[in-house]
């Protein structure tokens, strides 16, 4: 059964009463209409208590009517749709959503939490610092986290679909109220593209409950024109429920667009990355709200929130309404909801006396106006039930002796307006105090950003549209458009704005003056935080919380830069503010994310011949960013079965295995052997047409950064294969060597690596299985010996190939165009079934390799191996030309004998098992020290036992010697040996 | 998305060929092969040359073959310091057409494809969907977009699952 909705007014707002919304919050049936947002039903409902505080779990209302609402945070649920933390201010109000406050427990109307509350004391700011020491802090964590916080993640999949969009604009414009409006249509008339955004569901902003007359016509027809005029214009492009979250360099600009995350069917959430050349900032200003005892009494909102309610939705917030204020503005709030015949008991004014035209107008409607007055108290048991009043002394205190108590159920209080200057300090815009607005003004950016309008300071209405209209001119010229005739709509009716910066007085206990209702910071928390000397205003945030997180001190900061100055004795302007930082507001993960969730995370690359290895019951796993097969289990067999047969398979007939993705990158020109030796420890220059090289590449320390073959495929033609994994960045880093090092070399570089497909056979019988295609290639060993290269065709295609081997057999590495991967794959299986052909994984190769003692380049190297450590000592002192680390190898300490060498590692007890990553320790005065480690280590099917291979210090000296193996606490022994463990002459590969 | 189509060019038997010169040869080649040297932008119909680089152009043909498009290379760049490497199996083409075409690129790059800039005929080399494209504009919304043959079964299904958001125009 649904509440009626007792504070709604019964004509007026611009709700649809037609359409009745159904909506339950904490377990109660509400009814609201169509147009309302969560929070303005829950008012209408009279619904004062909606949550509680973060701290003190205090009873909390709601404070305003935007996007800094502080207090009414709600996990909202619409169909599967589920959402931590919304603000009931932002939230539309949609059928069947369930609104729940989160922190507090059992219920929102009876929190055990408020024990902290009544145990404030114990609690100041930063006590998380001073307190839990004994016995350690985490023995209080797990209570004090559970009692944190303001709302659990959903569980459950996510319903909601995130996109991503970028956009490019001349001139965006943020904010859609009248300003906003003004300078889109100034800008939009030179035909520049236009951005409009707006967080709220409609355009207009204050316009939708200020009334008012602009260009001689109500202010809400005169909107609707407006619109419909940016709606007509192509360039023109509006996004509404989008809020700009983050202003980074380059005018880039992150946005959230909600416009569709409420639909039940299908909610969607929409991240925008806006590319502007000119941005206009109508943000707006946010109302501050006055500091006093007890001013967080649920009944307590803001006075520009109390008239929005009033007007855009019919909602009062109360019957007896009483107004404080320290400036002209809330008057209008008293004035509207005293023509509504809502009463106003008094209006208490900070001030001697408001402007005349107020004055004037408060007394022609008979309000009670107390000037010179602030409120120092309220009382109330679940809102406000009276507030006490104290008249100002002439040094600016309040005169307690003379105090009035005034009976309410609501109060709406005004301590001024601040520019929503956020998103402009984001940009890297200063900001300077204006002492006569009271508030902190945008000064200058480095960006090509304007502002305008009340973010601007600008309140006076009249004046703001003359100033949009001309900086929506100006951004489009400086965009580089001409700009076209437009005239600043005129208004009627500005009203005053005069203001006396009183927001604070000192007058009952601080520790019950809240200055930020977000993260429960009192008037005590700052005047601690000085004694403690945190007096800067970057130190005053950390240490209470104000102004911090997901709020960003959208209606605290200035009260605490105020009371900080106040404290330390001051000038404001010399307090200076905090840095505003992204997001303006929550943006979720997902959003974020966004496109590029699940299957989009990596974009894993496919070999030509993936679905030959699909189809051929391949285990794929990602290797390098490659899927790739890991071995090709039969039915029923495990995957050590699996991997144990291939590798049988090769030893004894012949393996296919697809090595695609090692990296191809042609080197053509004159000068290719050159640039080649430069790169290469090994020497290129010997190499002739139609031989392969082994060679490894360091980087200017003289590390092994990777490995491969370089083939000469004619004296100014190379081929360069390097490592799977390091395909992409070796090849960018040749490039770079290139272009940014020795231009002088005559060479163009090209990379062919996904052009061309590899096809390995491997094993005794390989050659036998080639020799049985038509080509043009002839595979003898006479013909064609170890490490020489043959270009021709193969079955009926072009074909470039290689013998090189790294699994210590015959091998034929046939690359061939990737488009004929798949068929040759067939023919090959299918032509070697009478030679034992076996489809072999990554897996089995790791293994085959390792049997035959060759080193992985970043598996069994790591970041401080050099060319040295791997046995490459020849090499380097025959090698007379120069190439990259030649000189660090030179250097002593690249030379010294106990370095971390490679070796080959095999257990003493053959029953132990070498593990990867275990480290070799020697007793060292009677602790153990780590001399190195396991880096790669497997069962050989082939030789029966375990076998492995590890950097060790002064290895290659040490072979024979017998060390000790730590893995996982237990010690065992294992002997070094040379690492070739299986055809250390290489008879097999070169036969 | 209505009339948003996607689909990969799978019977494309058009022959690619990636040229490269070195960058002091690059005008020389530009004069004997008839390249753009205007950035983002292409030049002639079979070979269509794509400029994707300053020393690297990207060359189409649906009449010729790789070898053929090659040969002619090395006919025409005599003292030219070049390399002309067949694409053809290297890249795949997928073909996005349709009103939201524009909207749907714009997703996954931050290279401005308003109709007013991004005119039939011309070309980028850019990150889509965090893999490298070359994007070529046709006439009537129609893009061709080629992408390394290893990845292009992730940005085809990339672009699908793009093309249901709401907002895209239809």
């Amino acid at each position: 059964m649904s509440v009626a909705q007792t504070n709604r007014l019964s004509t007026g707002g611009q709700i649809d009463r037609s359409r009745t919304v159904t909506f339950t919050c904490n377990g109660r049936r509400y009814d609201g209409y169509a147009g309302d947002t969560l929070a303005s039903a829950l008012l209408a409902n009279r619904v004062g208590v909606i949550g509680r505080s973060f701290k003190f779990h205090r009873p909390r209302g709601i404070l305003s009517a935007g996007i800094e609402e502080p207090n009414a945070l709600f996990r909202v649920d619409i169909g599967k749709m589920s959402m931590p933390v919304v603000q009931a201010t932002m939230q539309p109000l949609v059928d069947g959503l369930v609104a729940t406050t989160e922190n507090v427990w059992p219920s929102v109307d009876f929190d055990l939490g408020r024990l902290l509350d009544y145990t404030h004391g114990l609690w100041p700011a930063g006590f998380y610092n001073k307190t839990f020491k004994w016995p350690n802090w985490h023995c209080y964590e797990g209570f004090v986290r559970r009692l944190a916080g303001v709302g659990r993640l959903p569980e459950g999949a996510d319903p909601t679909e995130y996109f991503q969009h970028n956009l490019h604009c001349d001139v965006l414009v943020i904010g859609g109220g009248p300003s906003g409006l003004t300078a889109a249509l100034a800008a939009a008339r030179s035909r520049a593209r236009v951005v409009l955004m707006e967080c709220e569901p409609r355009l207009g902003g204050s316009l939708l409950f200020e009334g008012g007359e602009i260009d001689g016509r109500p202010a809400l027809e005169w909107l609707e024109h407006a619109v419909r005029d940016l709606e007509c214009m192509s360039s023109v492009r509006i996004l509404k429920n989008t809020t700009a979250a983050g202003y980074y360099d380059h005018n880039v600009l992150l946005a959230v667009d909600r416009s569709h995350a409420n639909q039940t069917d299908r909610p969607v959430e929409r991240l925008w990355i806006i590319r502007a050349k000119q941005v206009i900032l109508a943000t707006g200003a946010i109302e501050q709200p006055l500091v006093f005892t007890h001013n967080d009494r649920p009944g307590i909102l803001l006075a520009g929130a109390v008239r929005r309610y009033l007007s855009q939705y019919a909602v009062t917030v109360g019957r007896a309404v009483v107004i404080a204020t320290n400036n002209d503005d809330a008057y209008r709030t008293a004035f509207a909801l005293h023509d509504a015949g809502i009463e106003v008991p008094a209006v208490v004014d900070a001030r001697p006396e408001p402007s005349p035209e107020i004055d004037a107008q408060a007394r022609s409607r008979g309000l009670e106006v107390i000037s010179n007055a602030v409120p120092v108290d309220t009382a109330g048991r679940r809102g406000i039930q009276e507030v006490k009043i104290a008249q100002l002394s002439p040094d600016g205190r309040p005169d307690t002796r003379a105090m009035r108590t005034v009976a309410c159920d609501a109060m709406a209080m005004s301590g001024g307006w601040s520019p929503t200057v956020h998103l402009y300090s984001q940009a890297g815009g200063c900001l300077r105090y204006d002492s006569a607005r009271a508030c902190f003004v945008p000064d200058r950016c480095r960006q090509a950003v304007r502002v305008i309008g009340r973010a601007n300071g600008n309140f006076e209405l009249a004046h703001a549209m003359e100033e949009s209209a001309a900086a929506g001119r100006a951004a489009a010229h400086d965009a580089g458009f001409e700009p076209a005739p437009f005239v600043a709509p005129s208004v009627r009716g500005a009203p005053a704005w005069g203001i006396r910066p009183v927001r604070h007085v000192a007058s009952g206990p601080s520790s019950r003056q809240w200055v930020d209702f977000r993260h429960d910071v009192t008037v005590a928390d700052i005047e601690l935080s000085v004694r403690e000397n945190y007096v800067s205003v970057e130190h005053l945030k950390r240490y209470t919380t104000t102004g911090m997180a997901v709020d960003q001190g959208k209606t605290s900061n200035l009260n605490a830069l105020m009371l900080l100055a106040g404290l330390t004795d001051r000038p404001v302007p010399e307090v200076g503010t905090t840095t505003f930082r992204p997001m303006y507001s929550p943006v979720s993960m997902g959003a974020i994310s966004a496109n590029m969730q699940r299957e989009f995370y990596v974009p894993l690359r496919r070999l030509p011949a993936h679905r030959w290895h699909q189809t051929h019951g391949a285990e794929f796993d990602d290797y390098g960013g490659w899927q790739r097969p890991a071995c090709y289990p039969r039915a029923g067999e495990s995957r050590e079965a699996a991997i144990a047969r291939e590798v049988r398979a090769v030893r004894n007939a012949v393996g296919f295995f697809e090595a695609s993705p090692l990296s191809k990158i042609e080197v053509r020109g004159p000068d290719a052997a050159a640039f080649l030796n430069r790169l290469y420890v090994n020497n290129a220059l010997t190499l002739k047409p139609g031989r392969v090289r082994y060679g490894i590449l360091l980087n200017e320390s003289g590390i092994i950064i990777d490995d491969g073959v370089f083939v000469c495929m004619a004296p100014d033609h190379f081929l360069i294969y390097t490592t799977s994994a390091g395909a992409q960045r070796t090849a960018v880093w040749i490039d770079r060597w290139h272009q940014c090092e020795w231009p002088e070399f005559r060479v163009v570089i090209s990379v062919v690596t996904t052009q061309w497909a590899v096809l390995t056979l491997t094993g005794p019988r390989a050659r036998e299985l080639l020799q049985s295609f038509d080509s043009d290639i002839d595979f003898s060993a006479e013909a064609f010996p170890h490490m020489c290269f043959r270009s021709g065709h193969f079955a009926d295609v072009p074909a470039r190939v290689q013998r090189v081997s790294f699994s210590g057999e015959l091998s034929f590495e046939v690359n061939v165009p990737a488009k004929c991967a798949a068929d040759l794959a067939d023919s090959l299986m299918e032509r070697g079934a009478a030679c034992g052909i076996e489809p072999i994984g990554i897996e089995s190769l790791d293994i085959l390799r390792l049997e035959k003692g060759f080193f992985h380049v970043g598996i069994d190297t790591d970041g401080t191996t050099n060319a040295l450590d791997v046995g490459f000592g020849n090499i380097v002192a025959k090698k007379q030309e120069d190439f990259i680390g030649r000189r660090s190898l030179m250097r002593p300490n690249d030379q010294r004998p106990d370095r971390r060498q490679i070796v080959g590692l095999e257990p003493v007890n053959l029953r132990d098992r070498l593990i990867a990553a275990a480290h070799l320790v020697r007793s060292d005065r009677g602790s153990w020290r780590s001399e190195g480690y396991i880096t790669s280590a497997c069962f050989s099917p082939t030789l029966g036992r375990s076998i492995g291979l590890g950097l060790l210090e002064g290895g290659f000296s040490r072979k024979g010697e017998i060390v000790t193996v730590f893995n996982e606490g237990r010690l065992f022994k294992a002997r070094v040996v040379d690492p070739s463990f299986y055809d250390p002459e290489g008879g097999r590969m070169r036969g | 998305m209505a009339d948003l189509r996607i689909h990969p060019l799978f019977g494309d038997h058009r022959a690619l060929v990636r040229l490269r010169v070195s960058m002091s040869n690059v005008e020389a080649a530009a004069r004997a092969l008839d390249l753009p040297l205007e950035p983002l932008t292409t030049r002639g119909a079979d070979p269509l040359a794509m400029w994707i680089a300053p020393d690297q152009w990207l060359l189409v043909s649906g009449t010729r073959s790789a070898a053929q498009l090659i040969a002619d290379c090395e006919a025409r760049l005599h003292g030219v310091l070049y390399n002309a490497t067949d694409a053809s199996d290297e890249l795949a083409c997928i073909l996005i057409e349709g009103t939201a075409a524009r909207a749907l690129l714009a997703m996954g790059s931050g290279v401005d494809f308003d109709a007013a800039r991004f005119l039939p005929g011309r070309c980028v080399r850019t990150r889509l969907a965090k893999v490298a494209v070359v994007v070529l504009a046709g006439v009537g919304e129609r893009f061709e977009l080629y992408v390394d043959r290893s990845v292009s079964h992730y940005l085809e299904r990339w672009l699908e699952r793009n093309a249901n958001d709401p907002i895209l125009p239809s």
